[in-house]
């Protein structure tokens, strides 16, 4: 074996090595979420073993927790509202987000500059610093514990983060297709729905999985706004297994295990594009 | 066709706008019940809502108990609401006496002394649960004098030990250390036995000021605790002093587990539940979480020990723990205050006690109560008496920090006296 093949398995070997243990890290609160949720209340205090029990056993782990939480926390109806709040949130951002930041990267108007640049700082002010004005707001506006308000409330949060990335991305686009695409007599909507939005998709699958994460795991927001138990979201059904003093930590896992599996499949269907989608929109911009 | 497309990209954007503010019109939220509660209580909202239908089926007055969990988002919906004028009929505006009183002087909070001088409502509950929710004449936060809050339930903090590792240790578990030396050879002979001997969150500024607070009650009594809070005594004095080498005592004869002064009181409770320490300082509420992490623990309940030349009774960290008060403004005022009424007879007490560990407000129910509740509810009257001033959050922040200092042994108890002290200066400076 030569000195250059040696050299080149062992760096590999390091990188994995590495790269292994940072994936561990990664992957062992999960499989302690999946552990926790299949034992009973004691076991997890008491016995501190990585298996629920013998694999024997299998057909004996607690398989009942994960029907109980569901029945219990009436996960039923706050993951059909989850769901409704994150597609139509969702939507909403990237269909907006979208138009706003071509709008920037592309047409000419006055105070464009300083508009951009007021609606990126609206990104340093925490949700907790606005309650109070945002309550005032939706109560004046009737929409307090309304779907409605809520759905806005994600909206308006999640618009600047994807102006920033998707007016980064859009500059970056080449302007001679664009061009060519106008003396063909294509107008500006065309332009944008045709050409630049398709050539976005990276950008976008970023921005979904991003803001999906975002709206499926908020509960602060909901919390405030809403005060029918019938629109909460599936954070709030995790909420009935924390006590003030006591946790019930199987069901609590069941149901975060439960809560976590739409956000694994979008985060399947889009992983492709979002390494490619960050480099192009956030670093370039 | 350019201008049918700008039209129909104009109708789609009002589309948008119609069925985005559909909903905006001018409406109040409308009552769901007669009387709406917002409460933070998670754990209990089952045993809340058993109450709430046994009250429907005999008044017909419906009572709705909505959660609104952690703490600190509850507060922020409370405090949103209040801004909003939209509290519901109960609340509590979860704070110290000063944020309180800040709501009261507002008018969001109604006083509640008229009612519960009716039918001697005020003498079913412990005197210390009520303290906690009445302002003194004079008060520094110019409350009108009176009765604000109705207690549900009352908490104690002592020392809970565990009786099988205290055997292994050679110590007699039915005979616990009654007194500071005691507890120190307590202490050692666990050590010695290789058991970790003491655990408690005194990562939790809280918990380690309330272990001390005991020492000063204990050491300078009402009067002097007064003097202290006033600034006439400072906390240079030898007594605050001997507070601060108390901890110094533990440290070096190794009591505290590892890691004490960075440890939440979750890991606090875990050690202690798991038998990886015998002694744990912790609140009543313990019972149920110690229940809930090893139903098989063996464990008994214990005062926290006296100096021998502590010259007043030593007093504990406790008294009041959940209350409700109740909106001035309310239209269902009175209905509201009928349900708490009910709510803190001996009836729903004892099932909201059975269901939930948690000492009742209503001392007539310790009768009914389990045995270590019971040990509990008898030591309600040892704690704390309610003072009229209370120290600034920045000197009690002080006297924590410190407290952790000496355990880790950053600093020696003087000088963490003098820290303390210094402080105090400053904040009465600032006040002035």
């Amino acid at each position: 074996m030569n000195i250059y093949k040696i050299k080149r398995i062992s760096t590999s070997s390091v990188i994995h090595i590495i790269l292994g243990s940072v994936a561990l890290t990664c992957v062992f609160p999960v499989f302690w979420m999946i552990s926790s949720s299949l034992k009973t209340q004691d076991q997890i205090f008491t016995k501190m073993s990585l298996l629920p029990g013998s694999l024997l056993d299998i057909f004996n782990w607690k398989w009942g927790n994960y029907w109980e939480a569901f029945v219990k926390a009436d996960f039923g109806y706050y993951f059909a509202n989850s769901l409704f709040y994150t597609v139509v949130g969702v939507f909403f951002v990237i269909l907006i987000s979208s138009m706003a930041a071509y709008a920037f990267s592309r047409l000419e108007f006055h105070g464009k500059t300083f508009l951009f640049y007021l609606l990126i700082a609206t990104l340093l002010i925490p949700i907790p610093g606005v309650f109070v004005p945002l309550y005032l707001l939706l109560k004046n506006l009737g929409l307090l514990d309304t779907r409605t308000g809520l759905l806005l409330c994600y909206i308006s949060n999640g618009l600047a983060f994807a102006i920033f990335l998707l007016k980064g991305f859009f500059d970056e686009l080449p302007r001679e297709v664009e061009e060519a695409a106008l003396i063909d007599g294509c107008s500006r909507f065309g332009i944008y729905w045709r050409i630049a939005l398709p050539l976005a998709k990276p950008a976008i699958a970023t921005l979904i999985i991003m803001n999906s994460l975002t709206i499926w795991n908020e509960f602060l927001l909901a919390l405030v706004v809403l005060q029918d138990k019938a629109k909460m979201p599936i954070q709030r059904g995790l909420m009935v297994f924390q006590g003030t003093f006591i946790t019930d930590y199987p069901l609590l896992m069941a149901g975060l295990t439960i809560a976590t599996i739409p956000i694994v499949i979008v985060y399947l269907l889009m992983q492709k594009h979002i390494v490619k989608g960050i480099a192009s929109g956030a670093l370039k911009g | 066709m350019s201008k049918l497309k700008t039209i129909a990209a104009l109708n789609l954007c009002l589309a948008f706008m119609l069925c985005v503010f559909s909903g905006c019109q001018p409406k109040e939220v409308k009552p769901k019940a007669d009387v709406v509660i917002w409460h933070w209580m998670t754990d209990r909202q089952a045993a809340f809502e058993k109450l709430a239908d046994d009250y429907y089926e005999e008044t017909g007055v419906k009572v709705l108990f909505e959660t609104y969990a952690p703490t600190d988002v509850y507060k922020n919906k409370i405090s949103a609401a209040a801004t909003a004028n939209l509290l519901p009929d109960i609340f509590n505006p979860v704070g110290d006496k000063k944020e309180v009183a800040s709501y009261i002087n507002a008018d969001f909070i109604a006083d509640l002394t008229e009612e519960m001088d009716k039918d001697n409502w005020k003498d079913v509950f412990f005197s210390k649960a009520l303290g906690q929710n009445s302002f003194e004449p004079g008060n520094e936060w110019n409350v009108k004098p009176g009765i604000y809050a109705v207690p549900l339930d009352v908490n104690a903090l002592m020392i809970y030990y565990n009786k099988d590792l205290f055997k292994q240790a050679g110590l007699d578990p039915e005979n616990y250390p009654k007194t500071w030396p005691e507890f120190i050879e307590t202490g050692k002979k666990l050590r010695a036995a290789n058991i970790q001997p003491f655990v408690s969150g005194f990562g939790e500024g809280w918990l380690i000021g309330a272990f001390a607070q005991s020492y000063e009650w204990n050491l300078f009594g009402k009067d002097g605790v007064l003097k202290v809070l006033e600034g006439e005594i400072p906390y240079t004095d030898p007594r605050w002093v001997r507070i601060f080498r108390l901890f110094e005592e533990m440290k070096n004869n190794k009591l505290f587990a590892s890691g004490i002064v960075t440890m939440v009181n979750k890991d606090a409770e875990r050690s202690f539940a798991t038998g990886k320490s015998a002694m744990a300082f912790n609140g009543s509420w313990g019972v149920n979480v110690y229940n809930s992490m090893n139903p098989e623990l063996n464990y008994g309940v214990m005062p926290v020990p006296s100096l021998p030349e502590g010259k007043f009774p030593l007093l504990m960290f406790g008294g009041e723990g959940s209350s409700l008060f109740v909106n001035k403004s309310s239209p269902n005022r009175q209905k509201a205050i009928d349900f708490l009424r009910w709510m803190t007879q001996s009836g729903p007490q004892t099932f909201l006690a059975k269901e939930t560990l948690n000492i009742p407000s209503n001392k007539n129910c310790a009768a009914d109560l389990p045995p270590m509740l019971k040990v509990f509810s008898e030591n309600i009257k040892n704690t704390f008496e309610v003072l009229p001033k209370i120290e600034t959050w920045q000197v009690v922040n002080f006297i924590n920090i410190n407290l952790q200092s000496v355990i880790i042994g950053e600093r020696t108890p003087q000088d963490a006296a003098m820290e303390v002290q210094s402080e105090k200066e400053r904040q009465m400076k600032a006040g002035k």
